[in-house]
């Protein structure tokens, strides 16, 4: 796993401190081009790694990156699932069509598979037909880990279905082949689980870490305490916490904080990317 | 350690469960949904009682609270029999749409000395309780007016159908948005509050509204123009945004960050004269366990401590909730409306 992984929220137009930066940053963005030239950018200096919500807005710029080959050692690590995706497309397609844009393959048998688990009340063939519908976008793509968004790694840390989980990461791994990862606004109950309660080896977690605990669950310390253990892999985010930490100040507490892995961060000026990825880079 | 019970288990219900679970002080001891498949789901995977029924879930588990998350429609009888069977509740919001009705269950509850609480959710916000902490310590005067400013991409396109179109079901954008408005204003200027005005808009709504303007007066003080729109496409998610004058200064806030104009430097609070800034990032957030926001968690968090006794008087109680009802009631009142209940 690459060190330094590149972010998409600023394509977006998120940004977790303020609405009107968030609204600026979005505003850069308008086109699949403005998004993929921002990532020719990133591939040139050296960030050989992406992590993106497997937003609608994607898939053109999926598409120019798989035809691009200057991008043919560039890693995408697609985040699932993008749930205003099916909202919306179901709004707009009807439910026919968009089960036929989003299962691969055979439609009967998805919908076989679907049906099935809903009369064994078993959960886990809707996330595999899921996992599989949002690869069918990627599948001409160099896909090196597929990543759980914290919303639903979280709603299953709270309902206690530890399980699903695991049955997640054996799924990507047996059929795609890469490693599963997991978003968390709880580091340190996720930890305890992946590791403690369902002995998984090196699981991967991405989590909000930086100097003034922001988003740090249950607190700061906990989450520390947790990362010194060093048995995942930790991809830290919100490292500059929206813009509440310099860059200089982030540097040195992930330097302090020893068993970071690899730090996610999204920017949306050339300037700042290199900023931020030579910074990042001393240190890890 | 207090039990509770969940009745009803859509959207919201689904992430109250996982929230409640992981709340400490408390734990789910059953939960209640009327639909079959769900249940299935939920027994063959996780450890909950599952119930078809609230009246027998109550009957057969010792509980000291429950949550009632079912449609608004419901929201009174559900609650009534709770108290009835002396449980503390947290209701979601709206509490009942009609004063009456809210203000029996307020009554209710207190003549059996229950605990209830009503999700507005806005009260547990970092940045709106450092708001209401500045208002408190009088950092910018006595208050004069407010501007209050809901908006939202909810309804952007022709509501001619389904609840959204229909007042009786919560529809609208004065029922649906209106009560976490009209609770922001009432959570910072009080609850004795009269209804001035009301201007209801239609845009691309049939029979209900998409646009409100209502002046409020609180405490024959403070005066408030709360306007709420619900049809901006500008708008990723619900936004809420006030604006105090007093005398001393001038306070803008939403959920993300707090500006402050101060005429003169508070040296108490250590605030300087002129602008400066208070982001969420800047304030303590942490909670035991994040779902969809620390506002949801705090406020499960404040239940339990509610329900354990750390939490004397509920920071959104059932007597607020009857108050913005009747806001609500007056606002509809102005424009020739009244609900059947």
């Amino acid at each position: 796993m690459d060190k330094i992984i590149f972010g998409d929220n600023q394509f977006f137009g998120v940004n977790h401190m303020s609405e009107q930066k968030a609204i600026k940053q979005a505003q850069k963005f308008r086109t699949p081009e403005d998004i993929f030239k921002t990532l020719q950018y990133v591939n040139d200096i050296g960030i050989k790694s992406f992590m993106f919500t497997t937003h609608t807005q994607m898939e053109p710029v999926l598409e120019m990156i798989s035809a691009d080959p200057k991008f043919h050692d560039f890693k995408l690590y697609p985040c699932m699932p993008y749930a205003h995706k099916y909202a919306n497309a179901l709004v707009e397609l009807g439910p026919f069509e968009m089960i036929k844009k989003f299962t691969p393959g055979n439609t009967i048998m998805s919908g076989l598979k679907g049906v099935g688990s809903l009369i064994s009340a078993n959960p886990v063939p809707v996330m595999q037909l899921l996992v599989d519908s949002e690869m069918k976008l990627l599948k001409d793509n160099n896909v090196h880990g597929i990543f759980l968004l914290n919303i639903i790694t979280d709603l299953l840390l709270g309902l206690k279905m530890y399980d699903m989980l695991y049955e997640f990461a054996s799924y990507v791994e047996t059929k795609y082949g890469v490693k599963a990862g997991f978003f968390t606004m709880n580091y340190a109950m996720l930890h305890d689980v992946l590791v403690n309660k369902l002995k998984m080896e090196n699981p991967i977690i991405v989590s909000n870490i930086n100097k003034i605990g922001f988003r740090m669950n249950p607190s700061k310390q906990t989450v520390e305490d947790s990362i010194r253990q060093k048995d995942c892999k930790t991809i830290a985010m919100s490292v500059l916490a929206s813009g509440a930490v310099r860059p200089s100040e982030a540097a040195e507490y992930m330097e302090s904080l020893s068993g970071i892995d690899a730090v996610l961060f999204g920017a949306s000026t050339p300037q700042h990317i290199k900023e931020t990825k030579t910074i990042f880079e001393k240190i890890l | 350690m207090k039990k509770i019970g969940l009745i009803g288990l859509g959207k919201m219900g689904m992430s109250h469960l996982a929230i409640a679970n992981q709340t400490p002080g408390i734990e789910v001891a059953a939960v209640c949904d009327t639909s079959g498949p769900l249940l299935r789901v939920i027994r063959k995977n996780t450890g909950f009682e599952c119930f078809k029924n609230y009246e027998k879930m109550i009957a057969e588990t010792e509980l000291d609270g429950v949550m009632v998350l079912v449609p608004n429609a419901f929201h009174y009888d559900v609650s009534k029999y709770c108290l009835e069977q002396n449980l503390n509740i947290f209701v979601e919001k709206p509490l009942t749409l009609t004063y009456e009705k809210s203000s029996t269950l307020a009554a209710m509850a207190k003549e059996r000395n229950l605990k209830g609480q009503v999700g507005y959710v806005n009260r547990f916000n970092s940045i709106f309780q450092y708001v209401k902490k500045l208002l408190d310590a009088n950092v910018i005067g006595e208050v004069s007016n407010y501007i209050n400013t809901m908006t939202g991409g909810v309804v952007l396109k022709e509501n001619s159908r389904g609840w959204r179109n229909d007042y009786e079901q919560g529809g609208g954008c004065l029922l649906d948005y209106g009560p976490h408005c009209f609770d922001l204003a009432t959570y910072f200027f009080g609850s004795e509050v009269s209804v001035e005005s009301s201007i209801l808009k239609k845009v691309h709504s049939t029979k209900v509204d998409d646009i409100v303007y209502t002046t409020l007066q609180h405490q024959n003080e403070v005066v408030g123009l709360n306007y709420i729109n619900w049809s901006d496409p500008s708008v990723r998610k619900a936004t809420n945004t006030i604006e105090i004058m007093g005398s001393k200064g001038k306070i803008r806030a939403n959920k993300q960050e707090c500006s402050l104009y101060l005429i003169e430097a508070n040296n108490q609070l250590d605030l300087p004269e002129g602008w400066s800034q208070t982001y969420v990032t800047d304030l303590d957030t942490s909670v035991s366990y994040y779902l969809r926001g620390e506002d949801f968690s705090r406020q499960l968090e404040s239940f339990s401590g509610l329900l354990n006794g750390s939490v004397q008087a509920p920071i959104s109680s059932l007597e607020n909730a009857a108050a913005i009802d009747r806001i609500l009631e007056k606002a509809l009142q102005l424009n020739g409306r009244k609900l059947n209940g």
